[in-house]
This record gives C-alpha cells, structure tokens and sequence, in this order.
C-alpha cells in the first residue's frame, strides 16, 4: 500500500518537474537578456523623467544636496547649520548623504543627485529577481515580478527626481530579505561545508549594520522577524538556529546604534523621536491614516490583488516558510502604518515589493494551469497579454503619478528668485519662507531661513510653525511687524507655491505692503515669486 | 598545575564585583564635583536633609516647604540625623547612601546565593542590576527608599538564612527570624506602601515554607509570619505614615509612563533599554518553569500596576524582581546554543557595551541635573546672617 503511494506521488512529481520544464517560454539566456532589458528600461525612464527638468522634488532634496556639497568640500557631514533655523544642530544619518558624496569626486553634486539616486533604485530590479528566484525556482516568474518591482508607483514617482535615501534603502534592504534566505539555506543544507560558510549571513550583519546608519527600516526587518518566528509557530515550524542568531545579535545591534545615534534627541524628545518631533498641526500629513482606495493607486491593483491571494494561500492552505518573511514583512509594515509609527510612502513601498515579489507564486500556478489546458499553444500570446494588463496597471499609474510629482519640482522663475537672494542681500539676513521652502531658501539662497522641514532639536516647532503661518494670513501690521522682528527677518519669499500651500486667494501681506510702502519693498518680482524687503522695526513703548 | 591556595576565584569575583558596585555608585558624584557642582544629587535630597536636620535639632515642626506635600520622619531621616552629627549632613547623606548601597548589593549577592543560584549566574544578575540606572539613583540620592530596601533584604536575607541553619543553632534561628521581623516591623514604619509590601513578603515566606515543611515546622514559621504581620499593622497604626517618598506624585497613564521608564529616553529614574530588552528575554526564558515563578509575576505585576497611582519610584522595589529576570535573562543568551560563536561573542559584547552605555548615558545626565552651584550660592546669600529667609 505504502510502496504505492510512493509510487504515485514519485509520478506526480515527475510530471511536475516535467510540466514545469515545458512551460518556460525562454531560456536562461533569454531571461538574463530580458532582465538587462527591464533595468535599463526603468532606469533610462527615470532619467528621462529626471534630467527633464534642472531642479529637484521636494524640500529633502536640498537638504541632501547641501549635506553632499559640504561633505564634498570638508569630508563632514553638515552637523552645525547656520542657515536652518538660523542656525541649530543637524540630526544626521550620514550613510548616504557620503555615498553621494563619493561621487562628486567625479560629477558635479547636482548632476550626481539626478544620477546615482536612479541607478540605486534601478538596481531593484536584480534584488527582486534573484530573491524571487530563490523563492520560486521559476525564472520567468523572477523576470516578472522584477518588473512589477521597477514601477511600483509610489516608489517610482516619490524616488525618481528627490536624492531619497530609501533608493538606497530599498534595495538594500530586500537583498537583507535575500541574504537571510540564503544564509538559513547554506547553513542547514548537508552540503554546507562545501561552500563558504555564512557568507551570507555575513553580508547580512554588515548590511543590517549599515541600514542602521542609513534609514530607520531595520525597525521594520526586526519586527517582521519577530512575527515571522510567531508564523512559523503557528504553523508548527521549525526556525532555523542562525535566524534567532542573526536575529537576537541585531535587536541587540540595533538598540545599541539607535541608542548612539539618537542619544541627544531621546533625551530632548523622549519618544516624540519617533515622529521626528514633527509639530502637531502636521504630523497628520507626515504620519498618514490610510485607507485602501488610497493604496491601490499607490502599489498598483494587479501586484496587491495577487499579493493578497497569495499571502491568504500560504495563511491558510499550503505552507511556505520564505514566504512567510514576507508575509511578515507586509504584516509589520501594516501594523506600524496603522499605529501612525511609520511613513506612509515607507510602509507603501515595503508592502509594495514584498507584494511583487509574492506576485510571483501566482503567476507560476497561474502559467502552471494554463499549461494544463488547451490554451498552452497560446502561451506566448497569454503571456503577452498579461505582460500588458501589467504595464496597464503598474506602469501608467508609475508614469501619471511621476509626471505628478515632476510637477512638484522647484521652477526655473524659484530658482531664479533664489539665486538673485543670493546675489543680492548680505550673507546673515535672514529670508522668510513656507516651512517647505526652508532647504531651498539654504540651499541656492545660502541664507537663514526661519523653519524648514527638519524638526529635530528644534524648541517648540509648533510655535514656530504657527507663528510663520500668522505671517501669511495676520492683516494686522503690528502683529506682522512684532512676528518678523521676533526671526529677525529680512526678507519675504512669496511664491505662489506656498500662496497655493496656504489656500490664499492672495498674499495677505501684499495688502499690507501696500498700505505700509515704508515697510515693505518689494526688490525682486517674477511670475511665480515676489520678494520684499522688511524695511521698519516696531518699538516697544 | 597547583593552585595556589591563597587565590580563591571565587573570592576574586567577589572582590572585584565589590569594587565596581563602590565605582558605580561614587562615579556620579565625582562626575559632579568635577563639573564644579557641589550640590547633592537628586530632585529632593535637600528636603530629606532638611528632616534630618529637624531631628539633630529636635524640632518637633517641620517647615512646609509645599502646604500641599506632606513630610513625614522615617528611620531614614533618624539615620541620617545620626550620621550628619557625625560627618556634617551633605557629606553623611554621601556616606550613607555609599555604605546603604553596598550593603544593600551584598545582601542582595546573598541572597541569590540562598536560592541556589550558581556563582556565574548570580554575577551575571548583578552585572544589570549594579549598572542599573535605578540602583545608581537609589544609593546616589539622599532618599528614605534607600534605607527601606535595605531592611527589606535584610528581613529576607535573615528569613531564609535561618533556614540554612542546623538544629544545633535554633538559638541563632531564633535571633535571626524575630530581627527579620523587626526589619519587617521598620519597614512598616515608611508608609502604608511599605506596610502593605512588608505583609505581603512575609505572607509569602509563610506560604512558601508551608508548602515546604512538615505540618509542626509549618506552624512554627506561621507564628513568625503572623507576629510580623501584626507587628507591621502595629507599625503603621502607632506611627501613621501618611507620606509616601515620590518626586512627582501624578498618576500616570500608559503613554505618560513609557518615556518616564526608560532611563534612555530621558527619565531621571528608569531602566536602561538594554535592561529591559534583557527582562523579556528572562521572563520569556522563565516562562517555561511558570509554576515556580508564579508569586514572582505577581508581585512585579502588582508592583508595576502601582507605578500608576505612586509613580516611578516604585522602581527602587521592582529592581530587585527585575534583576532577577535580567539576569536570567543574560545567562540564557550565554547559554544558548550559538552555531555562530562568533556572533554569540558579538551579541554579549554589544548587550554589555549597551548596559554601559547606559548607565554612563545616565550617570553624565544625573550628574548634570538637579541643583546647581550657583543655585546653591544664591540661596546662601538669600538665607542672610540670622539663617532665615
């Protein structure tokens, strides 16, 4: 009885293999040309979106881009500003802003922040290939879930033209996914003591280490670890020894560094560090609620329907230890979104890769069906279909949402107004902007700002954020005149990106020039920006 | 090879554990003086000088300091009435507190020892438990807790030392419970917490030797249990002690609590995050022999459950508990079987470069807080040639 149960399952397998054997549509060769092809589709894509225009998106890009000019120039991180503030100290994650810095050896640091940023994020593409491969075995699916990967939307647009450390991050953090494979493979495997040793579980370490000093996500990988050991568990299996190794030694690593690199702003702002001691009036926008018509569009339909299927497969009717890392990886992102302790874009590109590559176990049941019935002549064509329902929904929203943010960037006439500030006002005058113009009022300015968007070891940003905002809306003098005497400020940066930012019809305050002409000139006008000079000073009697 | 007979390791260990615990707990001071504060440690170590200055000079009233606070003499403030006659109260405080928290680790040392820990096991408790930021804060600081704890260990240290004992030395036995339970009856003295603690030790000594002991000795330990406990509701009634010794008495909810618990994120009384780190994996270690453990978890439940109503002061009592599972928390990681030794070594070295860190953190930010220098010198001016304001 037993012998035949073998015997058919020894059939069954067979054919398996076999079937699986016949439905690959390329070769090994073929599929490396494929993948070539995929990188440098999405990364000659985000060059071309990139190099379009000669600014930056978003206020993080200016800061980075300073950090990179001064580590350039003095090997040291930008850790005393003078500019921000009007002078404070920078809470620095120095890792990538010197990886950046490297190559300025070579480009200018403008041109750096278009290119490298890409190629990192680009580089995506193989991570998730080879890890999708290892979880698979299939190739073809590896290819595909590479290029879901390439054009998540929210990854794509938010990284394309704005120096984002998570273009490093990311893929380094799923080659950590990877490497914990790997390193749990080679160490349980009989063969092990043919290969290197741990090589993996090396890069893991040195990895984890570096991620450390680059990004907050080991947050993320720590506790996606402790509810993969939790799955594995549940399901009455068995995790190997180095995983609770590799885990154990990196909480322990992680508290330390944290603990190093955070000591001044825990002390300052005891747990508010988790929100960056953003002000309250707009932690809501940084640390968002989310719902799912929000997510679809951001992580793309096709890879969150599949990705969906796939985790609630392997919950419920098969087990799959590699991916239930995954599994646990959404999970922990999801779990610290709703909590509000993580980045809404964080959390979306996370879930957003470990959905692509989850994607792939589908694809494979699904070609592995098709094979099955009378529809396997037509694979090419299948396939070809499906590759364009993909490119429907991943790649169009990628590219709509990218021309979005391109939008974003700073203008040619912002630019301009900056660069005559520059040119023309003296080196301590201090130039009041939005908050979210503060780097770039540093940045090409190179003059103080009031506030900008970094808020650590900051007193009270709330005060500050509030006392701006009355800037723009107050139609009383005095108070105007009391507020821009209280920042010593020189200047008015008016554009119409903060006009729309603060939901003005028009600058309050441009009525206020008007009636006050010996307070107010306005030295410099374009068609987006206005800039005056504070000529009184109000005296207490 | 001989060994040679006058290096004992074991007494090494203990030596050396001696010097880091006096290291540990002069190293703050120091770090003040050196920053030209002469000042005391501590948000109210003056207040306590102040009602020991009160006895040295027996004055029955003591002056409010806030009509809303109630201050109330302790054998703390006895104690320390004694000593500044001796060395002059600022320098006494220091001393005490010096010779308060030795004593304190010794018997604490001891006592594991009665439990039939191992040595290696018992210094990895102390190594937590010595560079916790509360132990620095109790025996650094003038404050009643110090002396309390102190009675509380020797009440137990004295309980289970008896056991220990032969027949041939019932006197001894004797001696040694009925100071337990005068330790106990002290204790009572500080407040209605420290009464409620006092009673609810040794109902759980009693209960402990019940299950351990034949029927006549039962009943013999629960005539000690219950002249402890009456001695302790005694205590309480005659004296009265309405204060309890905290900082900022305000109840706490959970999201307040959190950043005033851990040392790292600025609390001036808190655990290290590594500390705590190493409790869970000690609970989780201890976990697996729950029955053994169960009075345990619910005196660091009740005792945490507290922190809501009387602050993180409440942590001088916890410490000792949480020590305990740091501690075993510690040996389970260097027991675990490491396939990666070298990652093993790395993860002790990190855990323990993390207590360090720490606890240095926090000794610099101590060191740093309460009064200042020249508060100190201003007051004095204010204070004028007749000695008061």
């Amino acid at each position: 009885m037993q012998r035949k149960n073998n015997q058919k399952q020894e059939e069954k397998h067979r054919s398996r293999e076999s079937l699986e054997k016949r439905r690959f549509l390329f070769d090994q060769r073929w599929i490396t040309v494929l993948l070539v092809f995929v990188f440098l589709l999405t990364f000659g894509i985000r060059l071309y979106y990139a190099f379009s225009t000669d600014t930056f998106t978003g206020d993080q890009a200016y800061y980075h881009l300073r950090q990179i000019e001064q580590i350039g120039e003095t090997f040291k991180p930008l850790v005393e500003d003078e500019l921000s503030y009007q002078g404070r100290t920078n809470l620095v994650q120095p890792l990538y802003d010197y990886v950046l810095a490297f190559f300025t050896l070579f480009f200018s640091p403008e041109f750096v922040g278009k290119l490298i940023p890409n190629l990192f994020a680009s580089l995506l593409i193989f991570v998730v290939y080879f890890t999708t491969k290892d979880l698979t075995g299939d190739p073809e699916a590896a290819l595909v879930s590479a290029f879901i990967s390439g054009f998540i939307p929210i990854f794509f647009a938010e990284t394309i033209n704005s120096i984002s450390p998570y273009t490093l991050a990311i893929p380094l953090f799923f080659y950590m996914v990877y490497c914990f494979y790997k390193g749990a493979e080679e160490t349980t495997s009989p063969l092990a003591e043919k290969h290197p040793r741990l090589r993996y579980v090396y890069q893991f370490i040195f990895l984890f280490f570096l991620l450390t000093l680059l990004n907050n996500m080991t947050l993320v990988l720590l506790l996606a670890l402790v509810v993969y050991f939790i799955l594995l568990k549940l399901e009455k299996l068995k995790a190997e020894p180095i995983e609770k190794e590799v885990f154990l030694f990196c909480l322990f690593l992680f508290l330390w560094v944290q603990l190093i690199m955070y000591k001044k702003a825990f002390l300052m702002h005891g747990l508010g560090v988790i929100w960056q001691n953003i002000p309250e009036q707009i932690v809501d926008a940084y640390f968002r609620q989310v719902d799912l018509a929000m997510i679809i569009p951001l992580i793309g339909i096709i890879p969150l329907l599949y990705g969906l299927y796939a985790i609630s497969h392997y919950l419920f009717q098969t087990k799959g230890k590699k991916e239930y890392l995954l599994i646990a990886l959404i999970f922990a992102s999801g779990g610290l979104l709703w909590a509000r302790l993580i980045r809404l874009e964080l959390a979306l590109m996370i879930i957003g890769v470990a959905l692509s590559i989850l994607f792939s176990e589908l694809y494979k049941s699904t070609f592995l069906y098709i094979e099955k019935t009378r529809f396997s002549r037509l694979k090419l064509m299948v396939w070809m279909g499906f590759i364009l329902v993909l490119v429907a929904f991943t790649t169009i929203p990628s590219l709509y949402f990218t021309s979005l943010s391109m939008q974003d960037a700073l203008s040619q006439e912002e630019v301009q107004a900056l660069e005559w500030i520059e040119k023309n006002t003296r080196k301590n005058q201090v130039v009041l902007g939005a908050p979210r113009e503060g780097h770039s009022i540093a940045a090409i300015a190179k003059r103080k700002n009031v506030m900008d968007t970094n808020f650590f070891f900051i007193e009270n940003p709330g005060i500050i954020f509030d006392d701006v905002k009355d800037l723009f809306y107050t139609q009383n003098s005095i108070v105007l005149m009391k507020r821009l005497q209280k920042y010593k400020v020189d200047y008015l940066y008016l554009s119409q990106r903060s006009r729309i930012f603060y939901g003005l019809q028009e600058y309050v305050i441009l009525n206020t020039a008007k009636r006050q002409p010996q307070c107010f000139r306005r030295v410099y006008q374009n068609q987006e920006v206005s800039i005056f000079k504070v000529l009184c000073k109000v005296r207490e009697l | 090879m001989k060994e040679n007979p006058r290096y004992d390791r074991k007494k090494v260990f203990v030596y050396v554990f001696i010097a880091v615990t006096l290291m540990v707990l002069l190293a703050p001071v120091f770090i003040r003086w050196m920053l030209g504060n002469e000042t005391l440690l501590g948000e109210e170590s003056y207040a306590h000088l102040m009602l020991a200055e009160s006895r040295i000079q027996e004055e029955r009233t003591i002056h409010p300091i806030d009509e809303r606070r109630e201050f109330f003499v302790t054998p703390y403030h006895r104690l320390l009435a004694f000593t500044g006659r001796i060395f002059g109260l600022e320098t006494g405080s220091l001393i005490l507190g010096l010779l308060l928290g030795l004593l304190s680790s010794l018997l604490f040392f001891l006592l594991l020892k009665h439990l039939d820990i191992s040595l290696t096991e018992r210094l990895l408790i102390m190594l937590p438990f010595v560079l916790s930021p509360v132990f620095i804060y109790l025996f650094t600081t003038p404050n009643p807790h110090s002396f309390a704890v102190l009675l509380l260990l020797l009440g137990a240290y004295l309980a289970t030392k008896t056991y220990a004992h032969t027949g041939s030395e019932e006197w001894l036995t004797l001696a040694g419970k009925l100071t337990a339970v005068i330790c106990l009856f002290l204790v009572s003295m500080f407040s209605l917490f420290h009464a409620g603690l006092a009673i609810v030790l040794a109902l759980w000594y009693g209960i402990k030797k019940g299950r351990e002991s034949k029927k006549r000795a039962w009943m013999s330990e629960w005539v000690y249990v219950l002249l402890a406990v009456a001695l302790s509701i005694l205590a309480f009634l005659i004296f009265k002690p309405t204060g309890y010794y905290v900082y900022y008495q305000i109840e706490h909810s959970l999201a307040t609590l959190i950043p005033l618990s851990i040392s790292d994120l600025g609390a001036y009384l808190g655990f290290g995050a590594f500390s705590l780190v190493l409790l869970g994996i000690g609970l989780y270690e201890s976990w697996k022999n729950k029955k053994q453990h169960l009075m345990m978890y619910l005196l660091i439940i009740t005792l945490f459950t507290l922190v809501f109503w009387y602050g993180n002061t409440i942590f001088f009592y916890l410490l000792w508990l949480a020590a305990y599972y740091m501690g075993l928390g510690l040996t389970a990681l260097r027991n675990l079987y490491w396939r990666f030794t070298l990652l093993k070594n790395l993860t002790l070295l990190v855990v323990i470069c993390g207590l360090l860190f720490s606890t240095i953190s926090f000794m610099n930010q101590t060191a740093q807080g309460g009064a200042t220098q020249d508060m100190k010198e201003g007051l004095e001016i204010l204070q004028g040639p007749r000695g008061s304001i």
